[in-house]
């Protein structure tokens, strides 16, 4: 932890850090440092070759070094000039707003902090971004745009997310089924506590609309290892009853309770081809990114 | 069970504090936020079950440390006589006292003792010490006490219960000198069948007994032991007559309360049933039985007088006893007038009447002696003294002869021309029937006219044995004695002698007076021919020799000595044994002793007839001495088998001895007990102990141990990984 602490940003500077925009662009300048190249790829200006100047080309687009080195007009061209849309879509439940004692943030600004970093990323290279929370009661969206100006409402989105209330899954993947365009990137955030089979399903259904799901889980060190000792009244962030227990007597049984559950989660990505990343809120954020990028290299 | 510090148990309201720290635990536990709380949920529903059985466990294992730990704290304890919850008493130091008196041959009852004892044996622990002593035996079997237990065992299988009776008392004290040397837990135990009759000597100026008595008894419990028992057997050789004509008298006994009917009574003498007899015996009373028996010929006759099939207790149903039947009759005559002329000796006729002499089969054997020489002669030696016509006697010789007629001697006075009244009415006023006044002359003898004027002989008292005879032909010459002089008397209270023959003017001629256990007949006239021609009568002989016979001392068991066994017997031999004297027991054995001062004493075992024999051999080539021959009995003390009564050693025991008597259960008694204390309290702070070690274990995280048992087996831990 410590090496990755040399290496990586810490969280608790990075959670002093003024706003969204500056933790999103400090951990993308990081990013970029450690990754020593451009991630862009599949960008909106992807040189291909050369090609003569004919009359009806955009002039904006001759390239004036070449003209400089051979006195002829040479323009660009794109490839394929893509028309990016992302949406990272971030579970804004109760059951996110948890730290633990060896976790420096709570899920859910640790995953705002992840979210933030992609979205900088998308924007930076021209990608439209959007994004959604969910929870019981609120449902925010916000539609994809590449503005500049856009990066802010969704900072801001992510900044305000609410963390009480049950999770409500289906009312999310829903909307964003009905207004994310296919050939779009989700990204889901999520602890993915509480969650149904058929929401799940609902899962499977965004990538079987062609659209790119990665899904970021994420949990906290203490629900996997259960790590208090005595007499504890537990209480539920999401309104359940409370529960007074010796985590002694139910620690086994719950490791493996939380072992399946996770596995049942990756399965069903992995099933349904969705990307599937799991992380601990303990991981430098950086690495989450990476490890998001380095798939789509 | 009581306890040291009873207050303390106001503690175990503690008891509550592990519920109270339960319920507060529960309502300050920590509040602890978790998102997953739903899978926590369905674990908690999975392991409810075993949560909750834990838990109870938990709890009441906490309740039980602290109420074992007030309790422990009270010091509780209770009083154990018996040895098994009482591990860790002090060692102790034991007195066994096993009663062997006859009485524990009744049934099964040693049986028992010796079981119980060895039960009581059982319980003792390694480091405690034992002796082991009998009421009988004034010495141990196992007389120090000893820590190997096994030497009490082997002493008590050579064990079997004596005849003798107890000497409880002298045994207790005994017993409370060897405890006096130890300073360990003293007690006393004793095993027996506490009858009345084994403890009949208890007085309250007896010593007590300082150290704690604890009593076994082998007795059913509440049940009363009938029982019969020959107490005396009395015999006296029939007086008067000369056959030999034997009454036997046997005591009969019943201790039990009720009554017993047709028991079966047999006399034996010399191994033969002589007679039997069915009798009835009234509850706690006794009775006399006698028969007749005719002994034939001479020497030592034994006797047994027994209750066939009476009761368990067989050895008080008989009775032993032996007697001598004598052949000769000793005679002393005390010649006052003799004369170198036979037929005017004093003597001549009355010598000639009792044994004519050589050739003669009379059993009278005479010994004539003059007056002075009767200093030289043991009377004690002799069956009848006869005074002729002796003067006076002397002092000494008068309280010789009172002694001799009291113990059963007869005397036989007749008078004469020597006696001085004065001197006899003063030396022998004690013995004559009638005081002498003088002598009255009615003829000489030499006087023609004397037919005339003597008198005769009148009738005799037909019924007095001496003269049942005189019915017969030829009595009569009796009354055709003439009678030249006699003695008149003085008169004297009418029941203080008997005239048994008088003269035919009613002055009394023979008179008869009993003194003590002897007789004294007196003749007023004289044995020779000097004042009566009656020596040369035909009834002179019978007459002499039937009064002689009858006088003569008889056979009896009166003041005999009755020897009990385990109680010394003198037997006096001077003169008879100088060097050393064999005497045999019934069973054969023999045992030699040495003479001191002419007598050898001895301490029978065994209940029977004894004989005494000398080492050496007399002239007569035999060394037994029958007339030695003694009978020993069981002290019938014994008999009387009704329970003792509860309380009856307190005049033995110290004050707070005996202030805490108490009983036991399964038919044994304990008066007073060693009340082992046993204290409880280590037991509890072991109970504690338990219950702490048990809390901890089930207590303890169960992380901690599942972690340590995944160390112990090499299992990692189990981990989520991301």
């Amino acid at each position: 932890m410590s090496d990755m602490r040399q290496e990586y940003l810490d969280p608790d500077i990075l959670e002093e850090m003024g706003n969204m925009k500056i933790r999103a662009r400090t951990l993308v300048d990081g990013l970029l440092t450690g990754l020593h190249r451009s991630p862009h790829r599949g960008g909106a200006v992807e040189f291909a070759e050369y090609t003569k100047y004919t009359p009806g080309d955009e002039i904006r687009h001759i390239d004036w070094k070449v003209y400089g080195k051979t006195d002829e007009y040479y323009i660009k061209e794109y490839e394929d000039e893509t028309n990016l849309r992302a949406y990272v879509l971030v579970d804004g439940s109760g059951s996110m707003d948890f730290a633990s004692e060896q976790a420096p943030l709570t899920k859910l600004r640790y995953v705002s902090f992840v979210a933030a970093t992609l979205a900088y990323l998308f924007l930076r290279q021209g990608d439209a971004v959007g994004g959604a929370s969910f929870a019981e009661s609120t449902h925010e969206y916000l539609p994809a745009s590449s503005k500049e100006s856009h990066l802010d409402d969704l900072f801001y989105l992510l900044d305000h997310l609410p963390g009480t209330g049950e999770t409500n899954f289906e009312e999310a993947l829903r909307t964003l089924a009905e207004r994310a365009p296919r050939r779009s990137m989700v990204l889901i955030f999520s602890d993915f506590l509480g969650i149904s089979e058929d929401e799940m399903d609902l899962i499977r259904v965004l990538r079987a609309q062609r659209r790119d799901v990665s899904v970021f889980h994420v949990v906290d060190p203490a629900e996997m290892k259960l790590p208090y000792e005595g007499l504890r009244l537990f209480r539920g962030l999401e309104g359940q009853d409370k529960l007074l227990a010796d985590a002694d007597d139910l620690r086994d049984d719950y490791i493996e309770r939380m072992r399946s559950h996770l596995e049942s989660v990756k399965s069903h990505c992995q099933n349904g081809d969705v990307e599937y990343h799991r992380f601990s809120t303990t991981h430098p954020i950086e690495r989450i990114c990476l490890e998001f990028l380095r798939r789509r290299l | 069970m009581n306890f040291v510090q009873p207050l303390y148990l106001l503690g175990l309201l503690a008891a509550g504090l592990p519920i109270m720290v339960h319920l507060i635990n529960r309502r300050e536990a920590a509040e602890q936020p978790f998102p997953a709380l739903e899978m926590l949920m369905e674990s908690d529903q999975k392991e409810a079950r075993s949560i909750k059985v834990r838990r109870w466990i938990l709890m009441a294992l906490r309740v039980m440390a602290v109420l074992l730990l007030v309790l422990a704290l009270a010091k509780p304890y209770f009083f154990s006589e018996s040895a098994t919850g009482s591990a860790e008493r002090v060692p102790q130091s034991v007195v066994y006292v096993l009663d062997d008196s006859f009485s524990m041959q009744h049934g099964d009852w040693w049986d028992r003792a010796v079981e119980r004892l060895d039960q009581d044996l059982n319980r003792l622990k390694p480091w405690d010490k034992a002796a082991l002593l009998t009421t009988t035996r004034q010495e141990g079997p196992v007389g120090r006490l000893v820590k190997k237990h096994d030497h009490l065992r082997r002493a008590l299988d050579d064990l079997s219960p004596s005849q003798k009776k107890g000497q409880l008392h002298e045994r207790l004290l005994q017993a409370s000198n060897l405890l006096s040397q130890s300073d360990r837990h003293r007690e006393i135990v004793v095993i027996g069948d506490w009858t009345r009759g084994g403890l009949s000597t208890i007085s309250e100026t007896s010593e007590t007994i300082p150290d704690p008595i604890r009593r076994i008894s082998v007795r059913e419990e509440g049940q009363h032991e009938p029982n019969l028992a020959v107490t005396e057997v009395d015999y006296r050789e029939q007086a008067g007559a000369d056959e030999r004509t034997w009454m036997i008298t046997a005591s009969v006994r019943n201790y039990g309360p009720d009554d017993r009917e047709d028991v079966e009574l047999q006399f034996r003498i010399g191994g033969h049933v002589v007679a039997t007899e069915l009798i009835d015996i009234p509850g706690d009373e006794s009775i006399q039985t006698s028969i007749s028996h005719q002994a034939e010929g001479e020497g030592v006759r034994r006797g047994m007088v027994r209750l066939v099939d009476a009761d368990p207790l067989e050895l008080d149903n008989e009775r032993h006893f032996t007697f001598q039947l004598r052949e000769n009759v000793e005679v002393l005559l005390v010649n006052g007038a003799p004369s170198s002329v036979p037929y005017q000796d004093e003597l001549f006729f009355t010598v000639r009447a009792l044994n004519p002499g050589e050739g003669s089969e009379s059993e009278l054997i005479p010994t004539t002696v003059t007056p002075s020489a009767l200093d030289d002669r043991d009377l004690q030696n002799f069956d009848v003294v006869l005074l002729a016509n002796v003067a006076q006697v002397s002092e000494s010789h008068a309280d010789s002869l009172q002694s001799f007629v009291e113990s059963g001697g007869g005397l036989f006075v007749s008078m004469g021309d020597q006696v001085e009244t004065d001197a006899y009415n003063k030396q022998l006023g004690d013995l004559l029937p009638k005081p002498l006044r003088r002598v009255k002359r009615l003829a000489e003898k030499d006087d023609p006219d004397a037919p005339v004027k003597v008198t005769h002989i009148g009738t005799s008292r037909d019924r007095h044995p001496v003269f049942r005879v005189f019915d017969l032909p030829g009595g009569a010459s009796l009354q055709s004695a003439s009678i030249y002089r006699y003695t008149l008397l003085q008169p004297s209270p009418p029941e203080q002698s008997t005239t048994l023959l008088s003269y035919r003017n009613d002055a009394p001629a023979l008179l008869e007076r009993r003194v003590g256990k002897g007789r004294v007949f007196m003749l007023t006239t004289t044995l020779d021919r000097e004042w009566t021609d009656l020596p040369l009568k035909t009834a002179f002989l019978p007459l002499i020799r039937r009064s002689v016979l009858y006088l003569a001392r008889r056979a009896t068991s009166a003041g005999e000595e009755r020897h009990r066994v385990g109680e010394q017997v003198e037997i006096d031999v001077s003169g008879l044994i100088d060097e050393r004297a064999i005497i045999q027991a019934p069973d054969g054995n023999r045992t030699i002793l040495e003479p001191q001062d002419g007598t050898v004493t001895f301490v029978p075992e065994r209940a029977g007839s004894y004989e005494v024999w000398a080492d050496e051999v007399d002239d007569s080539g035999r060394n037994r001495l029958d007339g030695l021959a003694f009978s020993v009995n069981v002290n019938t003390d014994e008999s009387n088998l009704r329970p003792l009564v509860e309380g009856a050693l307190d005049p033995w025991r110290a004050k707070s001895e005996s202030a805490s008597n108490r009983e036991n259960t399964g038919g044994s008694k304990v008066e007073a007990t060693s009340k082992q204390r046993v204290n409880l309290w280590p037991l509890l702070l072991f109970g504690v102990t338990l219950a702490l070690l048990f809390e901890t274990l089930i207590g303890t995280r169960r992380s901690v141990l599942k972690r340590l048992w995944r160390r112990a087996t090499l299992q990692s831990d189990p981990e989520i990984d991301v």
